[in-house]
Parts: C-alpha cells; sequence; structure tokens
C-alpha cells in the first residue's frame, strides 16, 4: 500500500512542475500586457515603462520563472495588478466559495442519486426503474451551460421562487447547487443502480435470504458497500466535469468564487491571478485525483497490484 | 464478428449496424434532427439570407412578429436568423476539430499502437500529460493566452482558428489513446500477421487492414466528440473567450441574453435550447450507434 | 471484498460523508451581514447606514495614484483638499480657509484652517501638504494623475526625473504651519481646478512611512468626514467607511457607508428593489428595466455633468473626406439628435447645440447648432462631390467598446447617416487603449468621443481640444486634438482670451471662437450626459455638483 501510495505521488509532481510552467509560458507569451489597463487613459509611455519595470515584467522570461516558482516555494503567489492584493489572499478567500458550492453539488448528486440508483434497482424493471434509466440518460446529456439558464428562467424568473444570481444566504445556493450536481447526480444513479443489480445477482445475497435475513435487509447491508463505487466514480471521473461546470455556474449566477475570479482576471490580463488560479486549480485536480486513486486502491486489491 | 440468426441471411455487418439503427426509435428522431440541424447549416443562406448581423438599432429588443418569430435581441438583429447560423457556425466549428482530432489522434494512436515501444510510451506520456486537466478548463487556458489583451476581443476569424487549434489540442488525445488501444487489439490478429508474412508494407497494413476494422469504436467515439466539442466551444464562447461578434454563437448568445432574462426571456431561452438539442440528439445518436455497431457493447 | 477492508471503507466514507457534510453547514462562506457593518441588520435598512454599492473592486486606496471616477467617488470620504466643489460649482474652500494670488498670478498663498485634525488626532500643517505632493511625484508611487501638479513651478522637472523617494519641489513652500505657498509656472487663472483632484489631497506622513509606502486600510488616514478603519476592505466584498466624529465640518449624520462590491447591473438592481441598497448608479442600458417598474421610476434621479458626447471628423487623415468643410456640414446636419437622445438614451440627456456645457463659464443658451436638415445635407454632400453618397468611403466609424450606450449612440448614428445622406460607415468598437492610441496618431477618420470639464472654463474645452497648437505631434501637451482641426480665427480668439483678465471680455472671445467651430463642423456636438441614480426616498440630504456626488458630510437615511 505503501508503495502504491508514493508510486502516485511520485506521478503527480512532475504533472504540477509541468502545469506551473505550462500556465506562466501561456500567460506571459501573450501578446498583451497588463499594464496598459492598469494606468488607465492619462498615463505617458514613461510611466508604463516604469510600470513594466515595477513589476518585473521587463526581465528575461527564464528569470521570472524562476522567481516565480521560488515565491511559490514561499507560499507567495504573487500579487493582482488589478487588486494590487496578494493573490493568496484572494484565493483565501474566493475559494471557500468554490468549495462550498462543490462539496454542496456532490452532496446532492449523492443525496439523489443513491437512492434513485439504489430502488431503481431493487424494483428493477418497473416503471420507476424506467423512468430513473430515461431521466438519466437525459441529465447526463445536459450541460450546467443549459440546465443553468433553464432553471433560472423556471424557477427564479418565472416562479420567482428562488434568487437568480447572488450569493448572500442558503437559498442562493440551491440553483447552482443542482445545476452543477445535477450530472452528477445521473452518473451516480446509474452506477448505483447497475453496482447494485449485479450484487444482487450475486449468491451472497440469496445465501443470506436463505439464512433467514429478509430482502430488504440483505439488500441494505450489502447495497451500502455499493455505494461506495458509484460515488468514487463520480469523483475519480466526473470531478473535471464539476471544476469545470463550476466556472460556468459561477459566471451564470454570480458566485463569487474561483471561476468567477478566473475569468474575470482572463479577461483583464491579470497574469498573476491567472496563474494562481490555474494552478489552484490543478493542485485541486490532481489531489482529488490522487486520493479517488487511493481509495480505489483500498478497496480493490486488485488495482494496488496492478500499479 | 456479429452473430448470424439461423432464419434469416446473413447480412454484411454494416448493413446489419444499419438495420439495427433504423430500427431504434431513439436513433431515428436524433438522426432526423441531426440531418435536419446539418441541412439549416448549411442553407442558412437561403433561408435567412439576411444574414446573422443586421443590427437595427431603432428596433431593438422587439417582440416576436411576422418579420421576426422570435423577436429582435439587444442590438435589434433577428433572434431567429442568429439561431440558423450559430448552428453553422456550431456544427462548422466542432466538424474542423474534429477533422483535426481525427487527422493527428487516429494517425498518431493508430501508429503508437501498431508499433508499440518508443512512438508507444511518448504518446501515452504526452496523452498522461493531457490528461491531468480537465479539458475544457485546459482549453480556456490556452485560448486565455491569445487574448489581446484586457478588455480587448479578438477578430472573429482568429478567434475561430484559436477555437480550431485549443481545442484540436484538447481532443486529440482522447481519440489517439482510442485508436491505440484498437491498433494494439488487433495488431497481432492473424490476418495482420498474415499480411506481414506476405512482405505487405507497414503503410497498406495500417490503412487497409487495420483502420477499417478500428472503424465502429472510432466513429461511436467522433460522434461523442462532436458534441463534446460543440459544448467547449459553447462554453468557451459564453464566457467570452470563443467565438467573437459579431460571429453569432449559442454559447454567447446565452451570456448576452443573460442581463435581459427577466423582461426578454426568449433571449435566453432560444439558444439554450438549441444548444440543448443539439447535444442530446449527437449524444444519444452515438449511444445508439455504439448499440447497432456492436450490441456487446451495451453495459 | 474482504471483510477487513469494507469494514474500514464503510467507516471511512462515513467518516468522510460526515466531514464534507460538516464544512458544507459551515455559513461562514457566506459575506455576512451581520459582522462588520456595524448597525446594518441582514438585509434591513438601518436609520443613518448608507448602503451604497461599488460597481468594481477599488482599484486602489491611495489618493495620490487614484484615478477613476468610482474609487475617487469613495476615497474623497476619507481625504481632503484645499479647496473643493460646492453645490453651485465653485471652487470654495476646504483645507485651506482662504488664498490669496499675487498681482501676475503666480503665486498662491493659502491660509490653512486651524485646528483641522488627522484621523489618529493629529494636527494639520502645511507641512503636510509639502509631503502629500511631492510623495505623489515620486516615481515608485507609478501615479497615472500626475499632470495634475505639472503646473506646480519645478514639477515637471521633478516628475521628469526618476530619482526615488521624496524629492524637494520648489513652487511648494511651507512657509508656517498654516501658511502653504504655491508657485504656479505663469498665468493659468484655471489653475486653483487642479487642487481638486485628490492627487493634492493631503496624507498622513507618519503613518505612511510606518507601511513602507504604501496605503492600506490598516492606515488609511485622513482628515475627511468618514474613515477607513483597519480590516475596513473586505477583499472582493466590501468596503465599510466609519465616521469621523472629530470632522472638522461637524460629524456627519451618518454613521457608517456599506460600500458593497457588486460587479453585474443586474444583481444590483435585484437588491435595490429587494431594499438592500439604498442608492445605486445606473446607465442608461438599466433604463429598460426601470422604466418598466413604476417603483424604480419613481427613484430615478437625474444629475447634469459637464461631459458631452460628439462625433469628430478627422481632416489630417490623407484622403480624408472630412478635409472638406461641406462634407463635415452635412454629417452635422443629418443627424437627428432628437430621435438619437430618444432611442439610445432612453430621453436622459441634453441636446447639445454648442460644445460648452451648460454648467460651464460661457456657456451660451442661445448658442445656434447646425440644424437637422437632410434636404441641405444631401444637397451640401452633393456640393462636395458624393451626390447620394455615392463614391463616398466606407469608413470605420470607431466607438469605445463594451460600452452599451456608447455603441447604441453609435449605431443609431450610424443608421441616421445611411438613411439620411446615404453614407455608409463600418461599425468599428475599439478598446479605449487603442483608441487613444490612434486619436495620438491621427488616424481615427470618424469617431464618437466624449470630454468631460477638468475645470468649468472654456479653456479646458476649446483651447485643450481644438487649437492648432493642440493638434496631437508628439510633443508634450500637444495631445487633445486628434482630428487635425485648425483655424486661424479660432486660435486667435483662443489665445487671446486665455490670457484675458477682463471676465466679460473673455467670454465674448471664447463664445465668438465656439460659434466658428460649429460651424466649421469638425464635430457634430450630440449631447451633454446626465448621471442617473436610483435613490431611495429615505436617503436625503445628498449634494451634488457636476463632478459627482459631494461627500456625504450631510446626507441622512431615515429608518
Amino acid at each position: 500500500m505503501g508503495q502504491f501510495l508514493l508510486k502516485r505521488i511520485g506521478l503527480a509532481v512532475p504533472t504540477l512542475l509541468v502545469v506551473v510552467f505550462l500556465v506562466f509560458m501561456a500567460v506571459h507569451l501573450a501578446p498583451s500586457d497588463p499594464v496598459e489597463n492598469k494606468l488607465g487613459e492619462k498615463a505617458t509611455a514613461e510611466q508604463r515603462t516604469a510600470m513594466r519595470h515595477h513589476y518585473g515584467l521587463d526581465q528575461p522570461l527564464p528569470l521570472q520563472f524562476v522567481r516565480y516558482v521560488g515565491g511559490l516555494l514561499h507560499g507567495d503567489f504573487g500579487e493582482s495588478y488589478k487588486l494590487e492584493q496578494p493573490v493568496s489572499t484572494l484565493i483565501a478567500v474566493k475559494f471557500p466559495v468554490t468549495a462550498q458550492l462543490a462539496i454542496a453539488a456532490l452532496l446532492f448528486s449523492i443525496a439523489v442519486g443513491l437512492p434513485a440508483g439504489a430502488v431503481a434497482a431493487y424494483f428493477h424493471n418497473s416503471w420507476f426503474d424506467r423512468a430513473v434509466m430515461a431521466l438519466v440518460v437525459a441529465m447526463v446529456s445536459i450541460p450546467s451551460i443549459v440546465l443553468g439558464p433553464l432553471l433560472i428562467l423556471g424557477v427564479a424568473v418565472k416562479l420567482g421562487w428562488l434568487p437568480t444570481s447572488g450569493w448572500e444566504s442558503p437559498k442562493y445556493m440551491v440553483l447552482p447547487m443542482i445545476a452543477l450536481g445535477s450530472r452528477s447526480a445521473a452518473i451516480v444513479a446509474r452506477f448505483m443502480r447497475s453496482s447494485l443489480l449485479d450484487t444482487l445477482r450475486q449468491d451472497y445475497i440469496r445465501t443470506a435470504i436463505a439464512k433467514g435475513l429478509s430482502r430488504p435487509m440483505a439488500v441494505w447491508r450489502h447495497g451500502i458497500k455499493n455505494a461506495l463505487l458509484p460515488v468514487l466514480t463520480v469523483l475519480g471521473t466526473n470531478f473535471g466535469a464539476l471544476l469545470t461546470g463550476s466556472f460556468v455556474v459561477e459566471t451564470l449566477f454570480h458566485v463569487p468564487g474561483i471561476g468567477d475570479i478566473s475569468i474575470e482576471s482572463i479577461q483583464w490580463r491579470d497574469y498573476p491571478v491567472v496563474q494562481g488560479m490555474a494552478l489552484l486549480v490543478a493542485i485541486v485536480y490532481v489531489f482529488v485525483n490522487l486520493g479517488v486513486d487511493v481509495l480505489y486502491g483500498a478497496i480493490d486489491p486488485r488495482v494496488r497490484a496492478r500499479g | 464478428m456479429a452473430e448470424v440468426t439461423l432464419a434469416k441471411p446473413s447480412l454484411s455487418p454494416t448493413a446489419e449496424a444499419w438495420r439495427r439503427l433504423q430500427r431504434n426509435p431513439v436513433a431515428v428522431v436524433c438522426g432526423t434532427f441531426i440531418v435536419g440541424l446539418v441541412l439549416v447549416a448549411l442553407l442558412a443562406n437561403l433561408l435567412k439570407p439576411q444574414g446573422y448581423d443586421t443590427p437595427d438599432f431603432l428596433h431593438r429588443l422587439a417582440a416576436g412578429s411576422a418579420a421576426h418569430p422570435l423577436g429582435t435581441d439587444q442590438e435589434g438583429r433577428d433572434v431567429l436568423s442568429r439561431i440558423v447560423y450559430g448552428a453553422r457556425i456550431s456544427l462548422g466549428v466542432a466538424t474542423v476539430i474534429v477533422s483535426i482530432e481525427i487527422a493527428i489522434g487516429l494517425t498518431l494512436g493508430l501508429i503508437a499502437g501498431y508499433y508499440g515501444g518508443a512512438i508507444d510510451s511518448a504518446l501515452m506520456r504526452v496523452t498522461d500529460v493531457m490528461f491531468s486537466f480537465p479539458d475544457i478548463l485546459l482549453a480556456i487556458l490556452l485560448v486565455a493566452v491569445v487574448q489581446p489583451g484586457p478588455g480587448k476581443a479578438l477578430a472573429p476569424q482568429v478567434s475561430l482558428i484559436t477555437l480550431f487549434v485549443a481545442l484540436g489540442l484538447v481532443y486529440w488525445p482522447g481519440l489517439a489513446r482510442l485508436a491505440r488501444g484498437q491498433a494494439m487489439a488487433l495488431r497481432n490478429r492473424e490476418y495482420i500477421e498474415a499480411a506481414r508474412a506476405m512482405g505487405v508494407r507497414d503503410r497498406a497494413i495500417l490503412l487497409r487492414h487495420l483502420l477499417p476494422n478500428t472503424l465502429s469504436p472510432i466513429i461511436v467515439q467522433v460522434t461523442q466528440d462532436i458534441a463534446q466539442v460543440m459544448l467547449a466551444e459553447a462554453t468557451l464562447s459564453f464566457l467570452g473567450l470563443g467565438v467573437q461578434p459579431p460571429f453569432p454563437s449559442w454559447g454567447r448568445m446565452i451570456q448576452d441574453a443573460l442581463p435581459f432574462k427577466e423582461a426578454h426571456p426568449i433571449l435566453l431561452l432560444a439558444p439554450t435550447v438549441a444548444l440543448a438539442a443539439t447535444v442530446m440528439a449527437f449524444n444519444f445518436f452515438g449511444d445508439a450507434l455504439r448499440d447497432a455497431l456492436d450490441p456487446r457493447l451495451r453495459e | 471484498m474482504s471483510r477487513y477492508s469494507s469494514k474500514i471503507c464503510r467507516r471511512g466514507l462515513l467518516g468522510g460523508i460526515a466531514s464534507l457534510t460538516a464544512g458544507a453547514a459551515l455559513p461562514g462562506c457566506f459575506p455576512s451581514k451581520g459582522a462588520g457593518a456595524a448597525g446594518a441588520g441582514a438585509g434591513g435598512a438601518a436609520a443613518n447606514v448608507l448602503r451604497y454599492p461599488l460597481t468594481d473592486d477599488p482599484t486602489t486606496l491611495d489618493p495620490g495614484k487614484v484615478e477613476d471616477g468610482t474609487t475617487i467617488d469613495m476615497l474623497q470620504q476619507v481625504y481632503e483638499g484645499l479647496v473643493k466643489w460646492d453645490e453651485k460649482n465653485q471652487i470654495v474652500p476646504n483645507l485651506a480657509e482662504k488664498w490669496d494670488i499675487s498681482p501676475d498670478g503666480t503665486v498662491y498663498t493659502f491660509r490653512l484652517k486651524k485646528g483641522v485634525k488627522f484621523h489618529h488626532g493629529r494636527e494639520v500643517t502645511a507641512a503636510d501638504f509639502k509631503y502629500s505632493m511631492e510623495r505623489a511625484c515620486d516615481p515608485v508611487l507609478l501615479s497615472p494623475t500626475t499632470g495634475y501638479l505639472r503646473d506646480i513651478k519645478g514639477a515637471k522637472e521633478r516628475i521628469a526625473d526618476k530619482t526615488k523617494g521624496i524629492k524637494d519641489i520648489a513652487g511648494i513652500k511651507a512657509i508656517d504651519p498654516y501658511t502653504l505657498e504655491i508657485t504656479v509656472d505663469g498665468f493659468k487663472p484655471y489653475w486653483l481646478g487642479n487642487m481638486t483632484y485628490l492627487i493634492s489631497y493631503v496624507v498622513c506622513r507618519e503613518a505612511i512611512e510606518k507601511a513602507d509606502g504604501k496605503i492600506s486600510d490598516a492606515n488609511s488616514v485622513g482628515t475627511g468626514p468618514f474613515m477607513l478603519e483597519t480590516g475596513a476592505y473586505r477583499l472582493s466584498d466590501r468596503v465599510t467607511l466609519t465616521a469621523n466624529p472629530g470632522y472638522h465640518g461637524g460629524r456627519p449624520k451618518l454613521d457608517t457607508i456599506v460600500r458593497e462590491i457588486l460587479k453585474d447591473a443586474s444583481t444590483r438592481l435585484s437588491k435595490y428593489r429587494a431594499n438592500e441598497l439604498d442608492m445605486l448608479i445606473i446607465s442608461p442600458s438599466d433604463l429598460d428595466a426601470v422604466n418598466g417598474d413604476a417603483a424604480l421610476k419613481a427613484d430615478l434621479k437625474t444629475f447634469p455633468r459637464a461631459r458631452i458626447w460628439y462625433v469628430a471628423m478627422n481632416s489630417a487623415v490623407a484622403d480624408s473626406p472630412f478635409k472638406k468643410r461641406d462634407v463635415r456640414r452635412a454629417i452635422a446636419m443629418a443627424i437627428d439628435k432628437k430621435q438619437l437622445i430618444q432611442v439610445a438614451l432612453h430621453d436622459q440627456a441634453d441636446i447639445a447645440n454648442g460644445i460648452l456645457p451648460p454648467e460651464v463659464l460661457g456657456y451660451d443658451p442661445n448658442v445656434k447648432p447646425l440644424p437637422f436638415d437632410p434636404a441641405q445635407a444631401k444637397d451640401l454632400l452633393a456640393k462636395a462631390g458624393y451626390p447620394g453618397g455615392a463614391g463616398f468611403p466606407v469608413l470605420p466609424y470607431a466607438f469605445r467598446a463594451h460600452i452599451q450606450e456608447v455603441q447604441e449612440v453609435a449605431e443609431v448614428v450610424r443608421q441616421q447617416l445611411k438613411t439620411n445622406l446615404g453614407v455608409d460607415l463600418q461599425s468599428h468598437p475599439m478598446e479605449w487603449n487603442e483608441y487613444l492610441k490612434e486619436r495620438h496618431d491621427k488616424t481615427l477618420p470618424i469617431a464618437t468621443g466624449s470630454w468631460g470639464a477638468d475645470y468649468l472654463d472654456p479653456q479646458n474645452f476649446l483651447s485643450t481640444l481644438l487649437h492648432t497648437d493642440k493638434i496631437v505631434d508628439g510633443k508634450p501637451d500637444h495631445e487633445e486634438n486628434g482630428i487635425g482641426y485648425s483655424n486661424a480665427d479660432f486660435d486667435r480668439l483662443c489665445d487671446q482670451a486665455d490670457v484675458e483678465h477682463n471676465q466679460a471680455k473673455r467670454i465674448d472671445l471664447y463664445r465668438q471662437a465656439e460659434r466658428i467651430a460649429i460651424d466649421d463642423a469638425p464635430w457634430v456636438p450630440l449631447y451633454f450626459q446626465k448621471d442617473l441614480m436610483l435613490i431611495k426616498p429615505r436617503v436625503t440630504g445628498y449634494r451634488d455638483s457636476v463632478f459627482g456626488i459631494l461627500p456625504h458630510t450631510q446626507t441622512t437615511v431615515a429608518p
């Protein structure tokens, strides 16, 4: 197990380094520069040069990169050009919002998907099963960029039950959470159903029932184990979509999180913030995948053996 | 190989697949929709000759009428025209990108899978790195590079080229891995070995023996990739990083419609429904295609 | 699956879910209404708390660097200068209670008000002003607004000199603790207006030096009616201003001003509707929503601003059809300003007949514009060689991108020119910096532009923008005339007026010049801008000048 873990971590580190490098190059090789926007209308060429120097933008790229990485190792992500505040402070303010939304979406997907999939499997081939599966197939295809506006139009604008945008209190979280988590809910439901169906066909359920356990109890006890697989699958394969989805959902609903500020900084050419956010996303993505791999390894020795 | 039922004469695999497809109601509905969409996209000039960018600020945000069935947008442009031309943009962009994907991914994947060794390792490493970042976010980053500056916007034509490059880069690894897998599975089959023994050149083997037999899963993947790519383009355009105005893009139209969602919901509803229907159609059709081509692949 | 691993998994998973749930239940991630804003109840209005959002993040907390209107509006509650604007658009004493100007007009002697205290208690002296202005010229600060100090003797040289640190500027002298003497490099009757800009406002030396020259909410020490206490700036969330009990003008009636950062217009409108905001700046594009809502419409207030919007035609570009006076006049007569204002601005602007806005000295209410006369316009165009618009090149019509009303104005003008004259122009939205650059390079054939008064003197409009000397040619101060307009009579009149001491004669000279400019039509004056706000009835006592809402010393909010 330890070796497995080390191997996984070993792969993560160079990946992160590559990401840092690529992001840095991407942002710095771009044709434009943020100094123009910062200085405004009445600035002279001299002032622009002075500011470029102040931010170290006139130094050779490799040197800028080295300084940046050096700063990273000290926890210094640089300073936002627009806000003149450390990027780490921005992250500290924005990340909890995105995390909250993402966790809410995940919980939503589990809370809706697990029971739906379980009941569908239990009542295999009933109308409920068919309805759930139809819904699943539809929801898997509906991305948040489409579900979001539909929810806004239907629930917020037409019915007025919930606010259309903002982030003030828990009720503001409902629509974004649904928009973000629906696809995951569908995937969870699908896996839960198929995994439970497999289990139900297995002999040990029959054995348990033969031994006197009632069907529901047998299903419950063994079914719980089956809940692990879908949840992990969602985390593992769908997490990328969740991250991407949060960019869209935050922009749609004006949720002040990482996605929202990333887009703003890209439009503003606020290099340090773009770099910081890209790095953050990469770190989160890599670690979540790492965590999922580890959990899979813990559950299934075959995965560990394959290495 | 396909199962043969004793009662009926055996058809070629392609004909079998086609028959299964026709029998599937979902496939029929979605397939028809797709064909219809392609026609609309190709014939946009005929259907809506006034084009997608004739602003009429004196009549902005008008309600539906005979001249403008879906009303006009915030610049006075006909919404229906923009949806129609948006189909052209969405499908066109997706087609180009998927072609790039096939050109690069299929080629590299087949070669890597067939030859193995260093080429294969290289491919695996590169695709590993690319997979370590979620697809659309990678595209956002790539496109962010080219953004011309705070508040500035790319020229619409340049924005298209940017999309081709960025999304092409993001999606080719997926197809490459698939092709590689297929090539690896098939390279030791008897007929391949036989061809090698007979001295058939590698290129001929790849083209004439390997490729045709990998087509089924590739076609399915490509169909679903069209949906994925369309979605990626819509997302990028929604975020302001994709297709630039005045070229119409459903994703961009969704973003532009947000400030008017209370007073003029049709501006938001139209592109949302168009995008949803199209993506779903391609996804379902891809599923149906997979079932038709090889029923054993189901579940 | 072995029993061992399943036990671990089950516990692990349940534990994982439990902690996730606990995490999500933490309410800490919502911008809490309770913490922070003293007295502001969650969502509800409180007496003497003004909730007035910021439309974007503040660009800086340093008055020496601030340039954008939004941040200026916030910082001017905290910092003050020698003089200020009042509701009658006059420059009146603030921290300087009176001043004398030498007979040749170059030496200003300010007598400072006694007993004015910084927020941390120390009294303000003349030396503080000297420090503040010299600090602003320190290249380390990278201030974009040093232009407002340039006329002070020695300032130009200091600014050009790249040495870091506070260097002496000879023209600023602290004669004694309450006497400040500033020498200007020439007779400039409008110079005092420069002292209304934040770069000249007084800042606290020891507070700034403590933080290595940077100003944050931990060391924002000014003299204004409101203070920025430590922690008042919650990044990306809000800025809270608290009343200064020791304000030299008397404690303000408000206790707090809460400036929430809300970047989306429709969010701001919804919050205003929901009574979570008391005051709101809106743009003409929001009028669609406002006019459709009776309650909002009732709260709409308009404020004239001395800002003109115009169409500028470039005669400096080679082969420009606008070299011909008749062409320019034709264009001017083909634009229906009334329709323009109605359609693009929902009637919320005043037609500009001349170049000087009503608030500017010398404004002539009877000035005669070129009339809206499509028939005559067509004739002129034909006479100039483009009958019916034939042969007229399809030129790019430039305007600033991303501001909806600017685009709408440009589009309506374009449509009108097409319909009324047969002239086809291509829509060319431009980024601000690109626009400025091309204006510098004199390559914009025709463009929508605007100009807001720096001070309410015709010199700021006529001599600054249309004089031959101001034609852009790379020399400093030759920046504003990007269209190559040159008329010897106009120049002569402006030159005379610039140095004329007799007020009445001055005005007459400028008016003559304005008439020439109107007839020559290098510009088509379109409209004078009005700022639009939604203000709840419970907010009273706010004071307005053409430069914006004045600091909230008298504003009150009823419960």
